[in-house]
């Protein structure tokens, strides 16, 4: 057989290799700041655009797809260059896909702060940003399927299933979760609204967790651990059966977010079920990733590499244990809105994707560089400092949730509430707070003890050609073999089937939700917001309240005692998007309404400690100082009337008129109680959506 | 090592795939979980459908609604809150309580802000013990005063009633100007005086 010399590039994985270090560094650094926020609130520093609220998502943004998205790119064009034994398709694609992926975070990193956000978790970017996204996400994929198309390995190995899972679906959930009608080019509205919305971000939510911190990840593993190791995959049918069960049930789990909430129980029943059904199924990638070092254990003890990697899959092993468990209805009483789900996403981020990409760098610094790693000793003291900080930080996050849940659940012998003052609960577990900004910050400096070691390393290096290789020519003769083997070498066939295998879930729970009434029974007194709140809502939509406050009183009695009662389906069908939130760090808002007079509202936004001794909440003096803009309200209004808000022409024709005149007469009672000059101020706009909010249930 | 091969033999890059069978445990775990679904499922939503959250929330409302009225109505006619207040044993409590939940909008000192000044001889609502409990809880919401029944005890409403009671009087750092009617030594309105 007559070989064929190519080359690979590695030009491009070492881009990706520097911007995931670079971002994952940002991203953490973001994320220690916000720590330090909610355990010292002065560290807000009073500044809009660094205020808790705005740099949260940023945090989470940076972390997902600039930190985690460039080490999956890094891994994924090093690794199927390499099982396709071919070049990579086009390398101008590859060059759009990795400069246009780094323009859309420093586009993320510039909007976020300034408060341009969608508002819904992990998908905060607005439009513009979502169609860049879309387009470098459609040059990878073309990218990505030429080069199967002209890979000269006729079978694609079980890493290649998982990144065609996670390019298709990853595609799908983006696009359907950022159907948005533009109001202008930095301001949108979801299309869909209240129960509807939240349903299809949560499809959307989890399935990022799935399709881009899980299976892409699966595919990193399956090659650069029997890498490392130098060991076989434990077992070929674990992980066709592995990789079938668990892109098929992940997308049903999304509505475990959504358990007590205004969904149908029937969604939730579903949520809760499939999120156990996918234990199995997850373990089944944990079991063939650590095998793979059977009989060689002992290697874990020199090779820091080895002691990444072996601990990520424990991490991946762990979290994929306690998600199910937390998606049991009688715990996520417990758990929701709490520190406890912030300790387990941090058990994935940290512990799985962030160690996992960490062993691949030290794997793939030296062959890339053509050089020995600069300090084994270094790399093996950032294992430790790492492992450690994620232990501190998961620790205390645990018990913080669990102290503040359960002070939270607690009644006495005669049915009151234990703890009727949110705040004291609060105060409880600021300890924990202090703690974990520690865990984070030890986490962090880990990392840049590996940026020096890999700058060490790299420095000076002079070859950086890319590998050669050489491979036999792609033959056509015909496929014999089992069904499965078969199908690994017809890329179309088993793309298709992925495809279908990850619309059925989507298909059955969203559905319904949008065609069937009866799961969003209406209440005649629900009217949609008056243009003064609506320009509110888009405040507290740009301060980012909801990174800190819910919106959604759930059926439990201590909910109902101490916000009022619980929050119907009915309510929330003009609310594009939907503000239900996912963490009480604060007290849940969906019946602020009529609690408080304007004035308190007034004197707690600009300094919160001044009515609430010991509030962590940041202040907000700028929206007693910033003008209104009604401007663009009457494009608001036909924004929303498009998507079926009932706006009628005389309404938008009167908006800015009418919203002026409501807010006179919040201006005019601040007036009596001595705040002259407020009637234009945004503080305006807000607390008239605050007053209106959970209020019409009650006429 | 013991290990099934994979009978294509084929490796990727370099990476072997053994062919070991699926572990017994790790089915069994499949099996449970999907099992568990089966039964779930008609248990909750065909048999047992008033175990569902709001149908639950519903019951336990009404049982500790029930509970509180027959405790209510087996109760002995304790002490009237006059004497209640002359006794004593509730300022410690109570002040502590009006710092946390009242001072932000009536201050510490009960000079008023948001809420009324309870230092001075004038009332909204009234003064008498009974329309101090009545207010503290049931609110105003309409102007602001929470209702504070679901969040604190009777005792404690009591307890602040008494309090509010005693600030009557007492010089504040700075009192907010007099709302309402005055009222006479137990609390109620005198008529004709407006401030
Ligand atoms: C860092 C987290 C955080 C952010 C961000 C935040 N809050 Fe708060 N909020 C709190 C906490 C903690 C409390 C409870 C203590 C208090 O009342 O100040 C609270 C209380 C409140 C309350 C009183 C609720 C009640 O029932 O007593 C309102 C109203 C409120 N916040 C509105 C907002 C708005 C509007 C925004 C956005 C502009 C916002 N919050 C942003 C943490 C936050
Ligand atoms: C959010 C602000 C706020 C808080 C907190 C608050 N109040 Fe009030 N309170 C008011 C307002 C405003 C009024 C006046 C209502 C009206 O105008 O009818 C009021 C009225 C009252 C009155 C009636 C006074 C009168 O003149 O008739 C009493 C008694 C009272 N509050 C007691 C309390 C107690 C006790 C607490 C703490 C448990 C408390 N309040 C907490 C705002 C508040």
């Amino acid at each position: 057989m007559s070989m064929e010399k190519f080359r690979y590039d590695d030009k491009i994985v070492r881009q990706f290799l520097w911007a995931t270090t670079i971002w994952g560094i940002v991203g953490m650094l973001v994320g220690v700041i916000i720590a330090i926020q909610l355990a010292y609130w002065p560290a807000n520093t009073g500044l809009p655009w660094l205020t808790f609220g705005r740099l949260r998502p940023l945090h989470t943004n940076a972390v997902i797809f600039a930190f985690a998205g460039n080490s999956i790119f890094a891994g994924m064009y090093y690794s199927t260059q390499r099982l396709l034994k071919t070049r990579m398709y086009s390398d101008t694609l590859s060059k759009i896909h990795f400069w246009g992926w780094q323009i859309i975070i420093v586009a993320a990193a510039l909007t976020l702060p300034l408060g341009i956000t969608t508002s819904k978790e992990y998908a905060e970017l607005e439009w513009p940003i979502d169609l860049a996204i879309t387009f470098v996400w459609v040059i990878m994929a073309i990218n990505y399927f030429g080069t199967i198309v002209k890979r000269r390995e006729r079978h694609m190995y079980v890493a290649i299933w998982f990144y065609i899972a996670s390019i298709v679906t990853v595609a799908i959930l983006h696009i359907f979760n950022s159907l948005e009608v533009p109001v202008s080019f930095l301001k949108s509205y979801s299309v869909y609204a209240g129960v509807q919305d939240a349903l299809v971000q949560w499809w959307y939510g989890h399935n990022a967790v799935a399709f881009f911190l899980t299976t892409p990840f699966l595919g990193l593993m399956y090659y650069f651990m029997p890498k490392a190791a130098n060991g076989p995959i434990y077992s070929y049918r674990l992980s066709i059966i592995h990789f079938w069960s668990l892109i098929f049930l992940y997308i049903w789990t999304g509505p475990h977010h959504l358990l007590f909430s205004a969904l149908p129980d029937w969604a939730q029943t579903v949520g809760m079920l499939f999120s156990l059904m996918l234990i199995a199924p997850s373990w089944g990638g944990m079991i063939n990733g650590l095998l793979t070092l059977r009989g060689g254990w002992d290697k874990l003890r020199e090779d820091p590499i080895l002691k990444f990697l072996v601990v990520a899959i424990t991490f991946y092993g762990m979290s994929t244990f306690e998600g199910p468990m937390l998606s049991i209805k009688s715990l996520n009483v417990l758990s929701h809105f709490s520190d406890w789900t912030i300790s387990h996403v941090h058990g994935g981020a940290l512990g799985w994707n962030g160690f996992l990409t960490f062993g691949m760098i030290y794997w793939l610094i030296p062959r890339l560089y053509k050089r020995e790693l600069y300090s084994k000793t270094l790399a093996t003291a950032h294992f430790w400092m790492g492992l450690l900080g994620i232990l501190i930080y998961m620790l205390s996050m645990y018990i913080s949730g669990l102290t503040q849940g359960l002070m939270l659940l607690d009644f006495d012998k005669d049915g009151y509430l234990v703890y009727p003052n949110f705040v004291e609960t609060v105060l409880t577990v600021i300890p924990f707070y202090w703690l974990r900004a520690f865990g984070g910050l030890l986490y962090l400096t880990g990392v840049l003890v590996m940026l020096y070691n890999i700058i060490k390393t790299t420095a000076g290096a002079k070859d950086l050609a890319d590998t050669e290789a050489e491979a036999a020519p792609y033959e056509r003769k015909p496929l014999t073999g089992k069904f499965h083997h078969i199908l690994e070498a017809k890329p179309l066939t088993f793309t298709v089937l992925t495809a279908v295998a990850i619309l059925i879930g989507g298909i059955v729970e969203i559905v319904p939700m949008l065609a069937v009434e009866s799961n969003i029974p209406s209440i005649a007194s629900v009217k949609p917001y008056s243009p003064l709140e609506l320009v509110g809502r888009d405040l507290y939509i740009r301060e980012g309240c909801v990174g800190c406050h819910s919106q959604m009183i759930r059926p439990l009695r201590a909910e109902t005692e101490r916000y009022g009662t619980y929050s119907k389906a009915g309510e929330f069908v003009y609310d594009h998007p939907f503000l239900w939130g996912s963490k009480r760090t604060g007290p849940d808002l969906h019946r602020i309404g009529g609690k408080y007079p304007n004035l308190w509202h007034y004197r707690h936004m600009e300094n919160p400690r001044a009515v609430i001794s010991g509030s962590i909440m940041p202040e907000y003096t700028w929206l007693l100082e910033r003008d209104l803009n009604l401007k663009s309200l009457p494009d608001k209004l036909k924004a929303m009337a498009s998507i079926g808000v009932p706006y009628d022409k005389d309404t938008i024709a009167s908006a800015i008129s009418d919203a002026q005149a409501q807010a006179k007469t919040i201006s005019d009672d601040l007036a009596a109680n001595g705040i002259e000059g407020s009637e234009n101020k945004e503080i305006i706009a807000l607390i008239a959506y605050l007053q209106r909010l959970g209020t019409d249930i009650k006429k | 090592m013991s290990d099934q091969l994979n009978e294509t033999k084929h490796t990727f890059d370099g990476i072997e795939e053994h062919d070991n069978p699926l572990p017994g445990w790790w089915l069994g775990i499949f099996y449970v979980t999907i099992a568990l679904a089966v039964f779930y499922v008609p248990y909750y939503h065909f048999m047992h459908p008033e175990k569902l959250p709001a149908a639950a929330w519903e019951a336990e409302n009404k049982a500790i609604a029930e509970k509180r009225q027959a405790e209510a109505e087996m109760a002995p006619a304790g002490p009237s809150l006059a004497e209640k207040y002359e006794a004593g044993g509730w300022q410690e409590s109570a002040k502590a309580d009006f710092i946390t939940f009242c001072s932000p909008c009536h201050a510490a000192d009960g000079g008023g802000g948001i809420g009324p000044n309870f230092t001075d001889d004038y009332y909204i609502h009234g003064g008498t013990f009974e329309n101090l409990v009545n207010v503290i809880n049931e609110g105003v919401p309409e102007k602001g005063m929470i209702s504070w029944k679901t969040s604190l005890k009777p005792t404690q409403i009591e307890n602040l009633a008494f309090y509010v009671h005693s600030l009557r009087g007492t010089t504040p750092a700075t009192a907010k100007e007099p709302q309402g009617q005055k009222v006479n030594q137990n609390g109620e309105f005198i008529a004709e005086e407006t401030p």
